[in-house]
């Protein structure tokens, strides 16, 4: 008999199930203090950064141009993937400082040595920074 | 009977019982003593502060205070109370001399302390060989130590031997030429990092330079000319490839300072015994 009733009036039960859950239970959805209380888990930190610092005291423009390619890179594509660099400074930071204090050739091919050295198959050649685990290798 | 005996025996402790006075100069010395020995040196100066400002004939609280001082890494303090103390430091009793010549090794003034024992008059003649001998090495002048060493005999005393011996060592150096790290690394990528003893960075700019060259090839072997991924790759190489020999050279020259840093530690660890 219940299969009959199921068969012949499927739309009623469906209707009555919901209607009886809906009145014999207390079903919230979320208020606004319940958004609120969620928004301060999950803080979304606004990426800021100073790179105009990088740009002051450059001698040339060919050094300009270079030191915004790297900002560019440090900006747009390095802070989507989180920070991977075994080094203080970075690679990119110290590219920008080692084109500032030695100019755009050397600067550059100290920058390029450093990526091959970016690895941690070497911790006894470089001291640690301060209190994390990244080497200290800053340009000299 | 008993409660009798009792109350005089409470009486005798009353008469002996008394308040001290814990801030007096005995019993701030035995504080500041303790301090020191129980190596608080920072506090221990401040307690020597106090016992020298209430007996400032005392010579030894003086001694005290700078060693605290000293102890405590706190020199430019250190150095400040000799011109307190001392009007003409060249006239200063022996183990103060021997203090001040410590402190400046320890403050990078090698060539004032050479100096300084050149004038000095109370220290012993073999004392200030030895601290001059400190202050060469310290000032990473291996050469005119080494000719300072042979200039007077070695002793069976420790100082004096182990710093002939690091004289002797500094003479037989050998540092890497940077120049000849470059042109290894011209020739075959990687091997300038071997010559200065870097084998892993050495390795690793072996495989950038020879990865990337491979794929160059492989881009130009299918495509030709006008294959962007062999010039892509090409250019990778190529960069990665002047890197090295830059780097290489600057392992060089790391490796040589290493080489001195070294032996400054060890000069300056014989030099100051007591650290």
């Amino acid at each position: 008999m219940m299969n009959t009733i199921i068969i012949k009036y499927p739309n009623s039960l469906l209707l009555f199930f919901i209607l009886s859950v809906s009145f014999s239970s207390n079903i919230y959805a979320q208020t606004s203090e319940d958004l609120r209380l969620f928004s301060d888990l999950y803080q979304v930190h606004e990426h800021k950064n100073n790179f105009a610092r990088y740009f002051k005291n450059s001698s040339n423009e060919l050094e300009l141009i270079s030191t915004g390619l790297f900002v560019f890179y440090k900006d747009f594509f390095s802070s989507q993937d989180g920070n991977h660099c075994v080094f203080y400074p970075s690679c990119s930071i110290y590219t920008i400082e080692a084109i500032k204090k030695q100019g755009i050739v050397i600067g550059l091919m100290n920058g390029i040595d450093r990526l091959s050295r970016c690895n941690k198959l070497s911790p006894e050649n470089y001291p640690l920074y301060k209190n994390s685990n990244l080497f200290y290798d800053p340009v000299e | 009977m008993i409660k009798n005996i009792f109350a005089i025996l409470i009486l005798l402790c009353i008469v002996q019982a008394k308040g001290q006075d814990i801030h007096d100069l005995n019993h701030s010395k035995q504080f500041a003593d303790y301090l020191f020995k129980t190596r608080q040196y920072s506090l221990a100066a401040e307690e020597y502060e106090r016992i020298v400002f209430l007996d400032s004939v005392n010579i030894q609280n003086k001694y005290m205070l700078i060693l605290s001082y000293r102890k405590a890494e706190e020199y430019s303090q250190a150095l400040n109370r000799f011109t307190f103390f001392f009007k003409n430091r060249f006239i200063m009793p022996a183990n103060f001399a021997e203090e001040y010549v410590k402190l400046l090794l320890l403050t990078k003034q090698a060539d004032s302390a050479f100096s300084y024992l050149s004038i000095n008059q109370s220290l012993n003649a073999e004392l200030k060989q030895n601290y001059q001998l400190a202050a060469l090495l310290l000032q990473k002048k291996w050469d005119d130590s080494f000719k300072y060493a042979m200039s007077y005999p070695v002793t069976n005393e420790k100082m004096n031997s182990r710093l002939h011996l690091l004289a002797f060592d500094a003479k037989r150096i050998k540092y890497k030429k940077p120049v000849t790290a470059a042109i290894m690394s011209a020739i075959v990528p990687g091997t300038g990092k071997f010559y200065t003893k870097n084998w892993k960075d050495g390795i690793i700019a072996m495989t950038f330079v020879g990865v990337n060259a491979w794929q160059a090839y492989r881009g130009f072997k299918k495509y030709g000319k006008k294959s962007a991924y062999g010039w892509i790759f090409a250019g990778l190489s190529a960069s990665f490839y002047i890197g090295n020999i830059y780097g290489s050279a600057k392992s060089a020259k790391k490796y040589n300072q290493k080489l001195d840093d070294e032996l400054y530690k060890k000069a300056l660890h014989i030099a100051l015994d007591d650290l």
